[in-house]
């Protein structure tokens, strides 16, 4: 069994990966950590994992933490894990960062998205952004990852396949991505703009422009395709707890041929797991929606195409604490270790939600 | 009997005791085809006909 550690497990991603980790069959859930909650039964946090644990929260003490687990999952708010994460990286854990503080390569990205210098950049190039789909072998070999946010792997799954294939002559410096994203996206602390009144039947343009995750996105984008990507990004806050359906825009040079993009999506995420393509002809689910995806680690994958405008539509959607976070880090920490990559999160998503 | 589908390229499978009229789905897309003719172990196949989700509005 592997014995793992999460940092800020009081938060809606902490819940998650302690839900996941609970029931991982080669994991071990060694210790949970909070600040405010530290003594506190974890179900009084997290009610779904009353008679699922035990446990209690306790204090981060690095001098009593480093021995007692070989994983740590790292759920603290930005900026937050790269004052931590050094010391533990520096003991040889391994570690799966949930926070953006180790997913840009390049260090001067940091004051321009996040408004902070970063303090350790030699670990930057250290740390592996880990989306399994696109660089599996990478994550194997890797003993500090990086998940990426939960919009920015919704929209760069849905994108890759047709980014990587240069024969549809994407134009990739218009590329606008819609995001529709549920509440509990914007963590589990209250505020104003989350209080029912206030969220309840929304469908807010929290962030039109300058998203922080159009950083990411360009980054594995322009990795992939071999230029430079630039995306266009706009978030709502939508009606649901949970789930991202993350609309994207792309505009092709030539005559867009439906069945050249088909093979492009198959060919990208064939015997992959966790990515299915919906582009179907009945019933109600004809692309992805996040309604199909809650409850499991699946990011559904689609597209659309417009002839007369030459656009491309291709949609991504995940339940956005799982595979936008939890799962996707879970899932890193299989390879990590060399287990199998669905171990712990082979679960169907739940319907009706 | 192997062909593909018009809609999405995926493989689709006849059954060899395949008749004519019978429908054919595919897996992917779930385009529908119905068997038109049947000749020296291959199938031609034609879209099937349905009425759209409008009713033909």
């Amino acid at each position: 069994m592997v014995r793992v550690g999460v940092l800020a497990g009081s938060g809606y991603i902490g819940g998650e990966l302690l839900r996941l980790l609970l029931q991982h069959p080669e994991a071990e859930v060694a210790y949970a950590t909070s600040r405010r909650y530290a003594g506190e039964y974890v179900f009084r946090v997290h009610p779904n994992l009353r008679g699922v644990t035990d446990l209690k929260f306790v204090s981060f003490d690095p001098s009593k933490l480093v021995a007692s687990a070989d994983v740590v999952f790292a759920a603290l708010p930005h900026g937050e894990s790269a004052k931590v994460i050094p010391q533990l990286a520096d003991a040889g854990l391994r570690i799966v960062d949930l926070s953006a503080d180790f997913r840009l390569g390049d260090s001067a990205q940091y004051p321009v998205w996040y408004g902070y210098e970063h303090p350790r950049p030699d670990l930057l190039e250290k740390f592996v952004l880990s989306i399994p789909e696109l660089n599996r072998e990478e994550v194997k070999g890797a003993r500090l990852v990086a998940s990426p946010g939960c919009t920015a792997i919704t929209t760069i799954l849905a994108l890759a396949p047709l980014l990587r294939t240069k024969s549809l002559g994407v134009d990739t410096e218009h590329i606008v991505v819609d995001a529709k994203v549920g509440s509990s996206g914007s963590g589990g602390k209250p505020s104003l703009a989350t209080h029912f009144s206030e969220r309840f039947n929304v469908v807010r343009p929290y962030k039109p422009a300058g998203h922080r995750h159009a950083a990411e996105i360009e980054q594995v984008l322009s990795a992939i395709a071999g230029v430079r990507i630039k995306v266009s990004m706009s978030a709502h806050g939508v009606n649901i707890v949970r789930g991202i359906l993350t609309t994207s825009h792309l505009f092709a040079s030539g005559r867009v041929n439906t069945i050249d993009i088909w093979k492009a999506y198959r060919e990208a995420y064939s015997g992959c797991r966790f990515v299915r393509i919906v582009k179907d002809k009945h019933g109600p689910f004809r692309l992805p929606d996040p309604k199909l995806v809650i409850g499991s680690n699946f990011c559904d994958v689609g597209f659309e195409t417009e002839e007369r405008t030459g656009r491309i539509v291709a949609l991504g959607a995940t339940d956005n604490l799982i595979k936008g976070a939890a799962g996707n880090a879970v899932q890193s920490m299989n390879l990590m270790l060399g287990l199998d990559e669905a171990s712990g999160l082979a679960m169907a998503s739940l319907h009706p939600v | 009997m192997n062909t593909s589908c018009n809609e999405c390229g995926a493989a689709l499978t006849v059954p060899d005791d395949a008749i004519v009229g019978e429908l054919v789905s595919c897996r992917d897309c779930s385009s529908e085809y119905e068997v038109a003719e049947l000749s020296n172990g291959s199938a031609v196949l034609k879209p099937a006909e349905k009425v759209g989700e409008d009713w033909g509005e």
